[in-house]
C-alpha cells in the first residue's frame, strides 16, 4: 500500500516536473486572446447581420424578401465551408489585413469570417422568441423600426443572446484550436505540435484539459448571466 | 361630423393567403362619437381585431377610408402616421409588456420614444401609476405581477401620451370575473374624468352591457347591428344580436329534449310584461301543467327581455286554454 502511494506520487512529480509551465502559460493566453479578439468582432458583424435578417424577414416589421433571401444565401455558403477549408481560402486576405499568415493574429480573420455568418443566425433565432405582440404594442405606441429594435427586441432578448453567446463562444474556441494546425498558436498549436508530431502523450492531456476548463468557464458565466438578467425568472 | 373622432367609411379588407382571399371585413362604415364608449362585439373570427387595427392603421384598409378627427389616415406619411399613433393608445388581451423591463420603465417606454426629459418621464410614469393604483410596485417587474395588475400597467402606459382614445382588444378577456369588473370601471373612470374616448374589442356582452354607450355587433366580416347599447338589447333585430345578447339562443328545438313529445311554443319577453307573473296564470287559467324546457331571459332598466320554450299539456283543451291566455297578456309565443 505504502509502496503504491510513494510511487504514484513519484509519477506525478516526474509529471510536474517535466511540465513547461511557460509554454502552457502563453498558449493559454494565445487562445484567450484569439477566441475574445475574434468573437468581439464576430459579434459587431453578427448582431447587426442577424438583426437585418430578422426585420426583413417573413411577417416582421420591416420584410423584404430579397434582400432576405440574398443575405440568408450569404450566410450559408460561409456556414458551409469547413472552418479548416476556411482557413486556408482566405490566407491572401489575411496576409493583407494583418500581414501574416501564421500566428495568433493571423487566425482571427478566418474566425471572424466563420464565426459572424454563425452568430447571425444566432442572434436572429432569439430575436424570432421575442413575443410577437409587444412588437405590435409597440408599432401601437409610433415607435419607429429602429426604436423597435433597440428599445425591444434588443431589450426582451437579452437572456438568449446570452445562451448564444455561450454556444458561439466555444464553437469559436474549437475553431481556435483547429488552427494550430496550421501554426496559428495557441493551445491547440501545442497540442499538434508537441502532442502529435513529437507524441508527447502528457502535453496532449494537458492541452486538452486547459481547453476544456476554457469551456466550461466560458459555458458557465453565460449561462449564469442569461439566468440573471432574464426577469421572468422570479427569483 | 366634428363629433366624431373615429369614422369609417366603406372600409373591406382582404388578406391575401398564399393562393386564397380571406375576406376578413366588408361594408363597414361606422363613426365613433368623442367621448364615448364604444364596443364592438362578435364571435371568433368575425374580424373584430382587424377592424380595430385598422383604427390606428397597424393594418392598412384593402379599400374604404379611415378618418381620425376628420382626417384620413392613408394620406399620411410612415412618420406623421408614427406621431398619430401616439395620440392612440392600445391595450392587449396578452398585456404585451416588457418582460425585461420593470413597470416604472414599461410607463415611460412611450415617452422615452417620444424623446421627453427623463426627469418628466418618471414624473409623468408615477402619477400614472398612482391613477391606476400601482404605487408600490414602480421596481416589480410584470413576471411579478397578476393578470389584473399587468393590465393596469398597461393602461399606464396607454395613458401616457395623453391619448385621444383607446382601443381595447379583448383587454379583459384573460381576467376572471372580479378583475375585469374592476378594469372596466378603471377604463369607466378615465373616460368620464379624463375624457377619453374608449373603443371596446370583446366577445362578452356582459363588458359591453356594464360600459359601452353604442354598439356594433360584427358577424361574418360585416356590421350585424349598430346602435345604443340599450335599444339592441331591448330588442336586438339579428339572430346573431339575440345569441348574443340572450346566450346560446336554442336554433334546434330538437336538442332540447328529444323524449317529450308533447307540443312545445317559444315566447318572448320584449319587457312590456315584466310584471306580470305570466307563467304561472297560464298555468292557472288552464289548470294544467306544463314544462319549461330553456328558459333565458335579462332584466335591462327592470324589464325582463327574453324567451323561454315550454312543453304544452298533452290534452288539447288545455293547451289551448294556455294559448288562449298568452294572446289575451300580449306575448309574443310561437309553434316549434
Ligand atoms: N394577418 C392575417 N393574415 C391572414 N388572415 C388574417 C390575418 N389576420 C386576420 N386574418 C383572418 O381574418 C379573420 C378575422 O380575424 P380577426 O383576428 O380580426 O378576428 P377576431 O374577431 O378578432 O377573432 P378573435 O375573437 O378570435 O380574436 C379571420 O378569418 C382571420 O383568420
Ligand atoms: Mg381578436
Amino acid at each position: 500500500m505504502i509502496f503504491l502511494v510513494l510511487n504514484l506520487n513519484n509519477i506525478i512529480n516526474q509529471i510536474i516536473s517535466s511540465l513547461d509551465f511557460e509554454l502552457y502559460i502563453n498558449s493559454t493566453i494565445e487562445s484567450i486572446f484569439m477566441i475574445f479578439t475574434s468573437s468581439f468582432i464576430a459579434y459587431l458583424i453578427g448582431i447587426p447581420l442577424g438583426v437585418v435578417l430578422f426585420i426583413t424577414g417573413k411577417d416582421s416589421i420591416s420584410q423584404n424578401d430579397f434582400l432576405y433571401n440574398i443575405l440568408s444565401i450569404i450566410v450559408n455558403i460561409f456556414r458551409s465551408i469547413p472552418f479548416i477549408i476556411l482557413l486556408i481560402l482566405v490566407m491572401p486576405f489575411t496576409k493583407f489585413v494583418v500581414h501574416t499568415v501564421i500566428g495568433p493574429s493571423a487566425v482571427i480573420p478566418p474566425l471572424v469570417i466563420s464565426a459572424a455568418p454563425y452568430i447571425a443566425r444566432m442572434v436572429e433565432q432569439s430575436l424570432c422568441e421575442v413575443d410577437k405582440g409587444v412588437i405590435e404594442a409597440a408599432k401601437a405606441m409610433g415607435a419607429s423600426n429602429f426604436q423597435i429594435i433597440t428599445k425591444v427586441l434588443l431589450v426582451e432578448s437579452k437572456p438568449s443572446l446570452l445562451v448564444g453567446a455561450a454556444i458561439s463562444i466555444t464553437t469559436i474556441l474549437g475553431y481556435s484550436a483547429m488552427a494550430g494546425a496550421v501554426g496559428g498558436g495557441g493551445l491547440g498549436d501545442v497540442a499538434i505540435r508537441y502532442g502529435y508530431h513529437r507524441y508527447e502523450q502528457v502535453t496532449m492531456f494537458v492541452t486538452v484539459i486547459l481547453l476544456l476548463i476554457m469551456v466550461q468557464i466560458i459555458q458557465y458565466v453565460f449561462m449564469k448571466l442569461a439566468k440573471k438578467s432574464d426577469k421572468r425568472i422570479i427569483n | 361630423m366634428e363629433n366624431n373622432i373615429i369614422e369609417i367609411k366603406n372600409l373591406k379588407k382582404i388578406f391575401f393567403v398564399a393562393e386564397n382571399q380571406i375576406v376578413a371585413l366588408d361594408d363597414i362604415n361606422l363613426q365613433i362619437e368623442k367621448g364615448s364608449i364604444f364596443g364592438i362585439i362578435g364571435l371568433s373570427g368575425a374580424g373584430k381585431s382587424t377592424l380595430v387595427r385598422m383604427m390606428n392603421y397597424l393594418e392598412k384598409p384593402t379599400c374604404g377610408e379611415v378618418l381620425f378627427e376628420g382626417m384620413d389616415l392613408s394620406k399620411l406619411t410612415e412618420k406623421s402616421l408614427r406621431e398619430l399613433r401616439k395620440q392612440i393608445g392600445m391595450i392587449f388581451q396578452n398585456f404585451n409588456l416588457l418582460e425585461q423591463v420593470n413597470v416604472i420603465k414599461n410607463v415611460m417606454f412611450p415617452l422615452e420614444i417620444s424623446h421627453m426629459k427623463k426627469e418628466d418621464r418618471i414624473e409623468r410614469a408615477k402619477y400614472l401609476l398612482k391613477l391606476v393604483g400601482l404605487s408600490d410596485k414602480e421596481k416589480a417587474y410584470p413576471s411579478q405581477l397578476s393578470g389584473g395588475q399587468k393590465q393596469r400597467v398597461a393602461i399606464a402606459r396607454a395613458l401616457a401620451t395623453n391619448p385621444k382614445v383607446i382601443l381595447c382588444d379583448e383587454a379583459t378577456s384573460a381576467l376572471d370575473p372580479k378583475t375585469t369588473s374592476q378594469i372596466l370601471e378603471l377604463l369607466k373612470k378615465i373616460n368620464r374624468e379624463m375624457n377619453v374616448t374608449i373603443v371596446i374589442i370583446t366577445h362578452q356582452m356582459s363588458v359591453i352591457e356594464s360600459i359601452c354607450d353604442r354598439v356594433a355587433i360584427i358577424d361574418n366580416s360585416k356590421i350585424a347591428e349598430i346602435g345604443d347599447v340599450k335599444d339592441i338589447f331591448k330588442n336586438p333585430k339579428t339572430e346573431i344580436g339575440k345569441k348574443l345578447i340572450f346566450g346560446n339562443y336554442v336554433e334546434n328545438i330538437n336538442e332540447l329534449n328529444l323524449s317529450s313529445n308533447g307540443k312545445k311554443i317559444r315566447l318572448a319577453f320584449d319587457g312590456t310584461n315584466s310584471n306580470e307573473p305570466i307563467i304561472s296564470k297560464m298555468v292557472l287559467s288552464a289548470n294544467s301543467n306544463c314544462n319549461i324546457l330553456y328558459a333565458n331571459a335579462k332584466e335591462i332598466d327592470g324589464n325582463v327581455f327574453g324567451e323561454m320554450i315550454i312543453e304544452l299539456p298533452k290534452d288539447e283543451e288545455s293547451a289551448e286554454k294556455m294559448k288562449e291566455y298568452l294572446k289575451k297578456s300580449n306575448v309574443t309565443f310561437w309553434d316549434v
